[in-house]
């Protein structure tokens, strides 16, 4: 027997149950016949009243507010209709009929009434969820946003793209479309350990259309740098650091340069490093330059100079430990 | 075929307030109101309870019934409505605070879900995971073997809307099938036929 069959037989009604059933029935009905007033009559008015209250309640405004917790989902009670579970951060506005929901960040639960015409929509920035009658989960992290629906049917529209239907137990990612979301969906990626050509594919869309001048453009190199010197890429991970140190605003030359010296010096020796070394030999130098420019030098008294500096501004037992191993080697080389 | 077929002398005679006629239909009808309860009705609401809700309105108000041959049309769509208010109210019940939730997973009582095998079970929670149009015409359709011309009148849409909601509840059907495991030497020969049509694109 198919389970089609099998599923018809056992959801037949007995008769012993529809027996009872009518005996239900029957009750209630000799309870409707009760009283001069036809019950219908007593309650339509009231209703009527209602009906008028509901559909002007319906149009009522929504005060605008905060949806923020951060620990065990919290659960509010929008109106009659909608109903919203959120551990995260987000606005609410609009009316009962309409209300519209601004997710930033962390997982929205969203419940509406089917049949009842309300039209709710939750936005971030990847992404618009509408809906007429259904539930559904909205997360938002740095990956981007993902739309789950639990039952019914909504349209999601990603920034950018066509909308599209998805229906219970289907769910969705919208990916960042802004050079920052990219950033941000890039960094998680590679913390996340994704592989290193969906992480760089991801930095090179949000580097698509970013000018010299942009300080996610140069946030997007360095990332680019660190990924790419991890995959055994030094040549590409060179590349972008000159990139990144020709571009203005560099704020963080200094890292880029250490970064730098120490992938060039791990592949191609100190000829390749002193690009980026001879930048750090300055007054205020860490004790690591030092270090590497020690390393590099091939002038007994600079290499003790530079150690002596460099014990000085060491500030870890491990930097010290480091100074020290480095000064014995430079003592036993010496003539 | 599920739907008893209604004599125009009996609706006459009922919609003309007679006791006997009444109760007639009453008979005839009142075990097709509940499956369709039972298995269109979704999660939280009480078959029996919606079923005794429709009878009441059906026979407080036969005498405004204006088109005596779409008569199974017309108690359709009175059940449609009962079971979304009854869907409403279940779906409240989740949301006001104190209210404990409603544990039951499909329209079947207690009693009736104690006594459904496994598969009737998982084919009920496929069936709720449908979307409520397309839920309607497989049962109309595959489970009381309706045509889709008679289930096209009694949902009031075109013959290709049915045709299309069934290609759709069949192909979700059957991924649900595949999900629960109810086996592909389980899939009966209509639902089987979507494997052919998940082809064009359905998938």
């Amino acid at each position: 027997m198919d389970w089609i069959s099998t599923y018809r037989g056992e959801t037949e009604p007995d008769q012993e149950r529809v027996g009872r059933l009518r005996g239900r029935i029957e009750e209630r009905r000799r309870h409707s016949r009760r009283g001069p007033l036809r019950p219908w009559m007593a309650v339509l008015v009231p209703l009527g009243m209602g009906a008028g209250w509901w559909g002007f309640a319906r149009e009522a405004p929504i005060s605008e507010r905060s949806l923020e917790g951060g620990g065990a989902p919290e659960l509010l009670a929008i109106s009659r209709d909608v109903g919203v579970r959120f551990a995260g951060k987000g606005q609410i506005h609009g009316t009962e009929r309409e209300p519209h929901i601004r997710w930033e960040a962390g997982t929205l639960t969203v419940e509406v009434e089917p049949d009842r015409g309300v039209k709710l929509d939750v936005t971030t920035r990847e992404a618009t969820v509408r809906v007429i009658g259904t539930g559904f989960t909205v997360q938002r992290d740095a990956l981007g946003t993902r739309v789950a629906v639990a039952h019914g049917t909504v349209e999601v529209t990603c920034a950018g793209r066509e909308p599209n239907l998805l229906e219970a137990n289907e769910a969705t990612l919208c990916l960042p479309t802004s050079a920052a979301g990219l950033l941000a969906r890039a960094a998680a990626l590679r913390d996340h350990g994704a592989p290193i050509d969906v992480v760089l594919s991801t930095v090179d869309l949000g580097l698509t259309g970013q000018t010299d001048t942009s300080p996610v453009r140069n946030e997007l190199l360095l990332l680019r740098m660190q990924a790419l010197a991890e995959s055994g890429d030094p040549v590409q991970a060179l590349a972008d650091a000159d990139r990144y140190l020709d571009a203005r605003d560099n704020y963080r030359r200094d890292e880029v340069l250490r970064f730098a010296a120490v992938v060039a010096m791990d592949s191609s020796g100190c000829s390749r490093a002193a690009a980026y070394l001879r930048p750090l030999a300055r007054p205020e130098a860490l004790a690591a330059d030092l270090l590497m420019l020690a390393d590099c030098s091939d002038d007994p008294r600079e290499v003790s100079a530079l150690l002596l500096l460099a014990q000085e501004r060491a500030s870890t037992a491990e930097e010290l430990g480091l100074v020290a191993a480095r000064a014995a080697a430079a003592a036993g080389a010496s003539p | 075929m599920a739907t008893p077929a209604v004599r125009s002398d009996l609706l006459l005679a009922a919609r003309a307030g007679d006791g006997r006629a009444l109760d007639a239909l009453c008979t005839q009808w009142l075990p097709v109101v509940l499956r369709w309860c039972q298995r269109l009705g979704g999660r939280g609401v009480d078959a029996d309870d919606a079923a005794a809700d429709v009878f009441v309105r059906v026979l407080d108000r036969f005498d405004g019934i204006r088109n005596l041959n779409s008569f199974d049309a017309w108690i359709f769509g009175v059940t449609r409505r009962v079971l979304a208010a009854h869907r409403r109210r279940a779906w409240l019940r989740r949301w006001v605070p104190g209210v404990v939730a409603d544990t039951n997973d499909s329209a079947a009582g207690p009693a009736e879900r104690a006594e459904m095998s496994e598969i009737s079970r998982q084919v009920q929670a496929a069936l709720d995971l449908l979307p409520e149009e397309q839920r309607e015409v497989l049962v109309l359709c595959d489970v009381e073997d309706r045509t889709d011309v008679e289930v096209a009148a009694m949902v009031d849409v075109p013959v290709g809307t049915v045709k299309s909601r069934l290609r759709l509840a069949r192909a979700r059907m059957r991924r649900e099938a595949e999900r629960l495991r109810l086996g592909p030497d389980q899939v009966p020969a209509r639902l089987s036929l979507v494997r052919s049509e998940a082809g064009d694109g359905l998938d």
